[in-house]
């Protein structure tokens, strides 16, 4: 894998909240187009980790880079699109609305924002709730536009903590042929989630978090082709031993 | 440039949004209507032509409502926005954590400041029908009152980021509303005290926000006149200063605030 | 079945609604009926009693001093903002009932700098001074008029108010009317008023060109009203009803005077020497003696 396709570095990061290592010693890195999935149980790191590579928090020691660059800095955020897990977004916007301000915090012009407005709230199915105002909508609707705001600059590497929360069964099949799509275009994509269903069929490899520690990161298809040994298996095994090969 | 410019249009376009779809002005605006139609119709004694008791009444509600409404859009420039979690996909995005404090600033200010002008257009319009006319103190005491809005949001929020929103509003309110009604009376109560409480009010003079030096209505009521330019360029520069002081200190919480 | 889901869903607000109907209702009746068991209602007060209490009092005095802010252009006597007086500008007291000339005049347009570190004296200085010293023209007299007003509806009594009220009225605005009305109705607020009486009685008499027979019956009026306070002995009425009494005396004298009935002078003198007090009223009655 050439240095020139990796899109995001993690190197042996720790994150100390005062006597907790929420994150010890993780390293990763995601190439160009790859689907990642970021898995573990609550408490694990995984959004300590999120937050690192989005430069909302500074590791304690080791360094993250996205596309060469520090993510504190503005100009390296540009080519992420973050969606949290849950978010009760401005409950005095509409859609519509939510999404002209994260254009406008992009940096994006008017006529784009609108062309891409129009055609995210297609995409996530809001079309026709676009002029409510936000806090008339379900969770599901919330993660819908959480969704869109992400995807609003276009931007080459997408961080999705929990994307499938709040989606019945309808929207995460469309959620992951989204996915996939924007795969098929070159995105990078990093996800957390606690579905491994889902995970599984879209994640090209996985990382396996616990106690802040990384005990296992691999491809998902190798996994599959070792017989019994799906992702859930791989899970539990993880949890139950710790590091496995 | 243009991305610092589309930056603060979002920013301050929320504020507004939010501001005129909650419905405060509106409420306000009632209660004014409520408290003043019936002032205006009374007769005291059946004596009539008294007309600056209903423009020290409107005035000094003016006052309360605009302070009501800068520190209650400063307090909620921040903690909806931590409550809420909608502060991790806004600093996940292409700005710094200084130019969303400055937009957000921006922002409650330019609401405050719509909200000021609606009162004002509606007194200036009441003083106009009751005989009433444009004068230079009424532009000063206006731009001195838009100055003192700006240093009020400022004020809080800084509050927003270093306590919780109800004691933000409460000692913002004590603060403002105190030194408007008593701040130049402290060193004349300073003097009657003994020394340990003497030098907290003398601290509480030299660094607590100066309303009063905003004050016009009494120039207004009673006709005084326009203070002097010298004077009124120093007032605005207070103004301007203390708020950047204030800026300044939330930019700093706001950096070392973890999220 | 929609419908009678609705309505087992209103069940618990109707029934609080009642609850709450219920409730109220009977801590009306009960306030009415057991009322004056509990002291601290004040009974047979309006609505400002009842809200505000003693406060009313202090109420009444701020729309007082309100007024006397406006009568001095707006300036607040009791904070010493009356820097400014300039040199050669006639004042017109003829409207300063109570009013004493001790301003504080100091020469200069910037008010005078506090001993001591100010690290706003630039500014405090410049804001609110300099402010002219000056009363308020006659025509505008009627701006303090809604003070007054407000002062006596905090306070029914406060006879100050009701006695400026009326002297603005009859010497600033020139209208007798106006002031015969606000007497009236101070003295139905407060009959027992010597001060109210005496002023009343003063606004008849309007300087020996009014009324003088009505201004006699209610000067008299303030004569019964103080001996009815002090249960005939003079010596113990305080010293304001006092003064208020030899004043009526005062007028009394003048009356009599005029009528040539020189026995009813004395008779008056001597009253207001049972008073105890020491006034300038005793040689005014002194000198219409023959």
């Amino acid at each position: 894998m050439s240095q020139s396709s990796e899109v995001v570095r993690i190197e042996h990061v720790t994150r100390v909240f005062g006597e907790v290592r929420a994150v010890d010693d993780l390293s990763l890195s995601l190439s160009e187009g790859e689907v990642v999935g970021f898995l573990g149980t609550n408490g694990a790191g995984k959004t300590t980790t999120i937050k690192m590579l989005l430069g909302l928090v500074r590791p304690t020691s080791g360094s993250v880079s996205v596309f060469g660059g520090d993510p504190a800095d503005p100009a390296t955020r540009a080519k992420m699109g973050y969606m949290p897990e849950i978010a009760y977004y401005y409950p005095y916007l509409n859609a519509r609305e939510l999404l002209s301000f994260y254009g406008g915090l992009c940096g994006m012009d008017r006529r784009t924002i609108r062309a891409r407005t129009d055609e995210l709230l297609e995409t996530v199915g809001l079309a026709d709730a676009a002029k409510r105002p936000l806090k008339t909508y379900s969770k599901g609707m919330l993660q819908r536009a959480g969704i869109a705001q992400a995807l609003l600059s276009d931007p080459p590497l997408l961080v999705l903590d929990e994307p499938f929360t709040g989606l019945d069964p309808l929207a995460r099949i469309h959620f992951r042929e989204l996915m996939r799509s924007l795969r098929d275009r070159g995105k990078t994509i990093f996800f957390s989630s606690h579905e491994l269903g889902e995970t599984e069929l879209l994640c090209d490899r996985v990382a396996i978090m616990k106690h802040g520690r990384c005990f296992y990161q691999g491809p998902v298809r190798q996994l599959a082709g070792e017989g019994e040994r799906n992702l859930e298996r791989l899970f539990l095994d993880v949890l139950e031993k710790g590091a496995v090969s | 440039m243009k991305t610092f410019l589309r930056q603060m249009g979002a920013l301050v376009r929320l504020s507004f949004v939010e501001l005129w779809r909650r419905n405060d002005v509106f409420g306000l605006l009632v209660l004014a209507l409520a408290l003043m139609v019936p002032l205006s119709m009374a007769s005291p004694f059946g004596a009539s032509g008294a007309s600056r008791y209903l423009d020290e009444a409107a005035l000094l509600l003016i006052w309360a409502f605009s302070l009501f409404i800068a520190l209650g859009t400063g307090s909620r420039l921040f903690p909806p926005e931590f409550e809420s979690r909608t502060v991790y996909p806004l600093l996940s995005k292409p700005v710094s954590r200084g130019r969303v404090l400055f937009g957000k600033y921006l922002g409650a200010v330019s609401a405050s400041w719509s909200a000021l002008a609606f009162f004002y257009v509606l007194y200036f319009g009441s003083s106009l029908l009751r005989g009433g006319s444009a004068s230079s103190e009424f532009f000063q005491a206006v731009a001195l009152h838009f100055a003192f809005v700006a240093l009020a949001v400022s004020v809080s929020l800084l509050g927003s980021l270093l306590v919780t929103p109800s004691a933000n509003l409460t000692l913002s309110s004590i603060a403002l509303a105190g030194m408007f009604f008593f701040g130049r009376r402290l060193p004349e109560y300073a003097d009657a005290i003994s020394a340990p409480l003497a030098w907290l009010v003398r601290l509480v003079y030299a660094a607590g926000p100066h309303a009063e030096f905003f004050d016009m209505r009494q120039r207004l009521v009673h006709g005084w006149g326009a203070v002097d330019a010298g004077v009124f360029a120093a007032v605005l520069a207070y103004a301007a200063a203390y708020s950047c002081v204030c800026l300044a200190l939330a930019a700093a919480v706001l950096k070392r605030r973890r999220l | 079945m929609t419908t009678g889901s609705s309505a087992r869903g209103l069940a618990p607000h109707l029934a609080a609604a009642a609850l709450g109907i219920v409730v109220a209702v009977s801590l009306a009746l009960a306030a009415g009926r057991f009322g004056d068991a509990m002291p601290q209602v004040a009974t047979g007060g309006d609505a400002l009693s009842v809200a505000f209490g003693d406060a009313k009092a202090a109420i009444s005095l701020a729309m007082v001093r309100k007024a006397d802010s406006y009568f001095h252009g707006g300036i607040d006597m009791d904070c010493g903002d009356a820097h400014g007086h300039r040199q050669g500008q006639a004042h017109d007291h003829e409207g300063d009932h109570g009013h004493d000339d001790d301003h504080g005049h100091v020469e200069g347009d910037v008010a005078p700098a506090r001993d001591g570190c100010d690290p706003w004296r630039w500014i405090n200085a410049r804001v609110r001074a300099p402010e002219v010293h000056r009363h308020l023209e006659r025509a505008e007299a009627v701006e303090l008029m809604p003070w007054f007003w407000a002062a006596v509806k905090a306070d029914p009594h406060n006879a100050d108010a009701w006695t400026t009220a009326m002297y603005v009225a009859e010497r600033m605005l020139k209208d007798v009317d106006l002031a015969r009305r606000i007497a009236g109705e101070a003295r139905a607020k407060n009959p027992d008023s010597l001060e109210i009486a005496c002023a009343a009685a003063c606004l008849e008499y309007g300087g020996g060109h009014g009324d003088v027979q009505a201004a006699e019956a209610l000067f008299e009026r303030v004569r019964s009203i103080g001996k009815a306070k002090c249960g005939g002995r003079l010596g113990e009425l305080n010293p304001h009803d006092a003064e208020e009494y030899c004043r009526a005396l005062d007028y009394l004298s003048k009356i009599m005077a005029d009528r040539g009935d020189s026995a009813g002078v004395q008779r008056l003198l001597d009253e207001a020497r049972s008073t105890g007090i020491q006034t300038p009223v005793l040689d005014s009655i002194s000198r219409r003696l023959p």
